[in-house]
């Protein structure tokens, strides 16, 4: 494979050095238990061979020793941790800014628009389906949305979160900006907005009838501007050409505007003239998307573990079997085997294995292990010949039995191959698109009362500084924002767009809420939607206060929801705060105080991230720490290499 | 690991490992169904044309008396009769104080057993089994027990108190046997015996050799030829089935005194040459000893002692 690489390829060098081990460190002997009998003479005699005068030093067999380099070749290969290099991942970096104006004046409500299935349908449902389909298509750029009536605003930020975009689109209505069309303001502050942006790109796409009324900048003027600044506007015109009145497309306004900036005008229905945008969006402003490419290294410093201990528990086992001629006993236990390691995981929330199936193995490994421990015993073999009353008064030199002879230590080097094959992983790999912290779900209540001044500057501003803080401490985890007061809404869906939440956030006061009262339990349970959406996550509340008559909607959405809850009251320790605490128990609410640092968002923002998360990520990484263990397998495997250290084989030649 | 032997050690001695002397002195109950005297049962080893000069009973004179009803004819002493004119019989009477040796070896090569008891115990309980026979028989007993490094000799006597008296030296002797105490074999201890022995035993004495046979040689053979020119020599061999024949259980380790030896016994080849050596060195220590007139008792560890000796000497045997 092209893309295997050493790691550390310097540590091969480490090869030769069993030659030294073995030249160098004193050779091992382990006495065996021998039975003392009368006539070892004449059974020498009859062998042809002289007994040995105390311990031999074991000789391994030309495979021993095959084997064994084996294994020593694995680990140092091991150590030297090879790594496989993954096709580059790659995430585009949006180089071009999009806005979208769209037009929610009077007359977009007119139904004059016949869509491509035939229907009849009004100007905004036109526009809706034209930039649906618009956006589905421009992945990798960032794209702010404004609506104009009587007046423009921004809808949207720039931001990368396309899908934020359409659904901010959804909510629009006929209207909501007033009823008028200030086509020249909403260019004018587009200008403004692409001020603000560094990128050079600059491409405005107008959805509109057209029909200015009441703008204090005229169109044609503002697109003169735009021209001026590099912006290019193209118009797409929605409404049928053919009316006339006060609602008719004014397409001659539309067409001078586009013209001005070297933009293209279309007509929604005109699906090769919006094709003609895009192609020129895709081409004329050739797609400049930075890369940010990495290629990944995966660890595989355990394929060479797993082949050393395949061969290592190989070459035992056949020896173990052959000599016992126990072939026909197969393992059994599969069953309870497959039980175990899925309870051992469960216990252990972080700590886990990268592949727990590997830990399987444990078993024929134990299995052959007690198998070589029960035949290392030279004496056993006696046990049937021998009546036991008097074997034990027959027994020669002692067999000494060390502690951690050479047994001990395959037990205990199987034992760490497994673990280090198995990959304990307890902490991700640190990776450049971190988007593997759950979603968060922020429910502010925006009500007369968190205007309160009792926090500096007043209760509703410092939770929103602290949003900011927490947003930024969060980088590009999801985050939902919902504000609720008489009524809940969801400012904005989860998003890994920290500036588009913090832009909401900002702009949340008392004022804008509908209804005033309390709608906590709604707010929840429209939370937990959003998190569901967004894979799973937790929910801060930041809340003052909590009305009494909340208390059984909040303890009937806790028996149906597990979605755990932080509370945060922006609030001074007093009175107040134990109270809220009292009540919020109700949804079994774990409360962070409000401290004067950044403490709390802190520790908000690490609970946030091991927030029990329903979906995987996908781009989850677990890093492979049972790499560590290699140096340790090297060290264990050197010791094989020391004259006679060997695993007993029985008591064989 | 806790070793049973030393377990062993502490409350007595582990029964079949080692004698204990009231299962010698119980010995005394078994000791029936066979006889040392000259008139042998038909299936007994001693009897029939090998055992024609095991001297026996009827051959000392005892008185010459009036004739009486029953008396054998041919006893009549004619001299006597026609000096006196009247009937006179010859009486002799059962040579009753023939001494009786037993050769008792308890060296190191006889701690060993594989099965049931150690050939110590074997020799032990033989020796028991044959003492209180010839104490029974009303004749003499007399023991040189010898170990590695020690003889000791019990002089001839009919009493039981000499029967535990030798009882007694078997049993101490027997007990000083241990692996761990680093009992050097000493091979010449047999013939130190048998030197002994020669000594003693001066003439128509029966001398028992109660032994593995271990450290003969040429000038055992001597002693022997020796001794069996003037008494009758019974050999109990005593053996063991491991000696006789190895099993077939893989790869074992052999010691002895802190040298080993590893042999893999599931050759074939290997036990069949095992085996063979063993029958040999067997059959040419039977023939030189048949061809002195001195049977031999195989004594196997496996097996009941009295029973052995029963079926070698018994009148009945069994099957």
């Amino acid at each position: 494979m092209s893309n295997l690489t050493l790691a550390h390829p310097w540590l091969l060098l480490l090869l030769p050095l069993p030659l030294l081990f073995w030249w160098l460190v004193p050779p091992h002997s382990e006495p065996r238990r021998g039975l003392v009998v009368p006539f070892l003479p004449r059974l020498a005699a009859v062998v042809g061979r002289d007994p040995s005068r105390g311990a031999a030093v074991a000789r391994g067999s030309l495979l021993r020793w095959l084997v064994v380099w084996f294994c020593w070749l694995c680990a140092v290969v091991a150590v030297a941790r090879p790594q496989v290099i993954e096709p580059p991942i790659t995430r585009e970096q949006p180089v071009r800014d999009l806005l979208l104006a769209v037009d929610l004046s009077g007359s977009m409500a007119t139904r004059d628009f016949t869509d491509a299935s035939g229907e009849t349908v009004d100007r905004l449902t036109a526009v809706k389906a034209v930039l649906d389909d618009f956006l589905a298509r421009r992945q990798g750029d960032r794209v702010g949305l404004i609506f104009f009536g009587s007046a423009a605003f921004v809808q949207a930020p720039f931001t990368e979160d396309l899908q934020v975009c359409r659904e901010l689109l959804d909510e629009a209505q006929v209207r909501m900006a007033g009823p008028q069309t200030a086509f020249g303001d909403a260019l004018g502050l587009a200008i403004n907005v692409f001020e603000r942006s560094t990128v050079k790109e600059r491409v405005l796409i107008a959805l509109t009838d057209g029909n200015d009324t009441s703008s204090q900048v005229p169109p044609e003027k503002a697109a003169q501007i735009a021209a001026d600044k590099g912006i290019v506007i193209h118009t797409v015109a929605v409404g049928d050409p053919r009316a006339a009145g006060e609602d008719a497309l004014d397409e001659v306004t539309l067409k001078k505007v586009s013209a001005a900036t070297d933009g293209l005008y279309s007509h929604a229905t005109d699906r090769s003239q919006l094709q003609a945008i895009y192609d020129q969006l895709n081409a004329l402003e050739t797609r400049q998307v930075d890369t940010l490419s990495q290629r990944p290294r995966r660890d595989v410093y355990w394929w060479p573990l797993a082949l050393s201990l395949i061969v290592s528990i190989g070459y035992l086992g056949a020896g173990l079997l052959w000599r016992q001629r126990l072939a026909a006993r197969h393992l059994g236990g599969a069953g309870l085997a497959a039980a175990a390691p899925a309870g051992l995981l469960t216990a252990i929330e972080q700590f886990h294995f990268i592949r727990p199936e590997w830990l399987l193995a444990l078993f024929p490994a134990l299995l052959l292990w007690w198998g070589l421990q029960r035949q290392s015993d030279a004496g056993r073999a006696w046990r049937g010949i021998i009546d036991p009353h008097l074997l034990a008064q027959l027994w020669g030199s002692e067999q000494r039995r060390r502690r951690f002879g050479p047994l001990a230590w395959i037990g205990l080097s199987w034992l760490l191959l497994i673990i280090a094959i198995a990959g304990p992983s307890w902490t991700h790999e640190p990776s450049p698109f971190a988007d593997d912290t759950a979603a968060l779900a922020i429910v502010v209540k925006v009500s007369p009362s968190m205007e309160t001044e009792d926090v500096q500057p007043s209760r509703l501003e410092r939770a929103t500084l602290k949003i900011h803080d927490l947003l930024e401490a969060r980088g590009k985890a999801k985050t939902a924002l919902i504000a609720y007061a008489g009524s809940a809404h969801r400012v904005m869906p989860a998003t890994g767009d920290a500036g588009i939440i913090n832009t909401f956030a900002q702009a949340l006061t008392p004022e804008i809420m509908p209804e005033t009262g309390d709608a906590a339990a709604e707010a929840l349970a429209l939370a937990e939607q959003s998190l569901a959406e967004a894979g799973g996550g937790s929910i801060l509340w930041i809340t003052d206060s909590i009305a009494p008559e909340q208390a059984g909607p909040l303890a009937d959405w806790r028996k149906t929801s597990k979605v755990r809850v932080r509370l945060w009251p922006p609030l001074l320790p007093g009175k107040e705060r134990d109270d809220l605490e009292k009540q919020a128990s109700a949804v079994r609410a774990s409360l962070q105080t409000l401290s004067a640092d950044d403490s709390d968002v802190q520790a908000l923002a690490n609970a946030a991230r091991f927030a029990q998360s329903f979906g995987s990520d996908g781009q989850t990484r677990w890093a492979e720490s049972g790499y560590w263990l290699t140096p340790l397998l090297v060290l264990m495997t050197l010791l094989y290499f020391r004259r006679g250290w060997m695993v007993p084989r029985g008591v064989g030649a | 690991m806790a070793r049973p032997q030393r377990k062993a050690r502490d409350d007595g001695k582990v029964p079949g490992a080692y004698t204990r002397l009231q299962d010698l002195v119980n010995m005394r109950h078994r000791a029936r169904g066979f006889s040392f005297l000259p008139r042998q049962p038909v299936h007994s080893l001693l009897a029939g044309r090998h055992t024609s000069r095991l001297r026996g009973r009827g051959l000392n004179f005892e008185e010459i008396r009036r004739y009486q009803p029953g008396d054998d004819i041919r006893q009549i002493d004619w001299k006597v009769t026609a000096r006196t004119r009247r009937t006179h019989s010859r009486v002799f009477t059962e040579e009753r104080e023939r001494v009786t040796l037993l050769l008792v070896d308890q060296r190191i090569g006889m701690f060993f057993g594989s099965r049931k008891r150690m050939k110590s115990v074997t020799a032990a309980e033989a020796a028991a089994l044959a003492a209180w026979r010839v104490l029974e028989q009303q004749d003499r007993v007399g023991a040189l027990i010898f170990n590695d490094s020690e003889l000791i000799e019990v002089r001839p006597q009919r009493s039981s108190s000499a029967v535990m008296r030798i009882l007694q030296h078997i049993v101490e002797q027997n007990h000083a046997l241990d692996l761990q105490s680093g009992i050097r074999g000493n091979p010449g201890m047999f013939n130190e015996a048998l030197r002994r022995c020669d000594r003693l035993a001066k003439h128509d004495a029966l001398v028992c050799i109660i032994s593995d046979g271990a450290g003969q040689d040429e000038e055992s053979r001597h002693l022997l030829t020796r001794i069996a020119h003037r008494n009758d020599v019974l050999f109990g061999f005593v053996h063991d089935p491991l000696e006789a024949d190895l099993p077939a259980a893989g790869p074992l380790v052999f010691e002895d005194a802190g040298a080993q030896l590893e042999v893999d016994t599931s050759q074939s080849r290997l036990r069949d040459r095992y085996r063979e050596d063993f029958e040999a060195t067997r059959a040419s220590g039977r023939h030189f000893l048949l061809h002195r007139e001195t049977p031999v008792i195989p004594l196997s560890t496996a097996e009941d002692v009295a029973e052995q000796i029963r079926r070698r000497l018994g009148g009945v045997r069994r099957r």
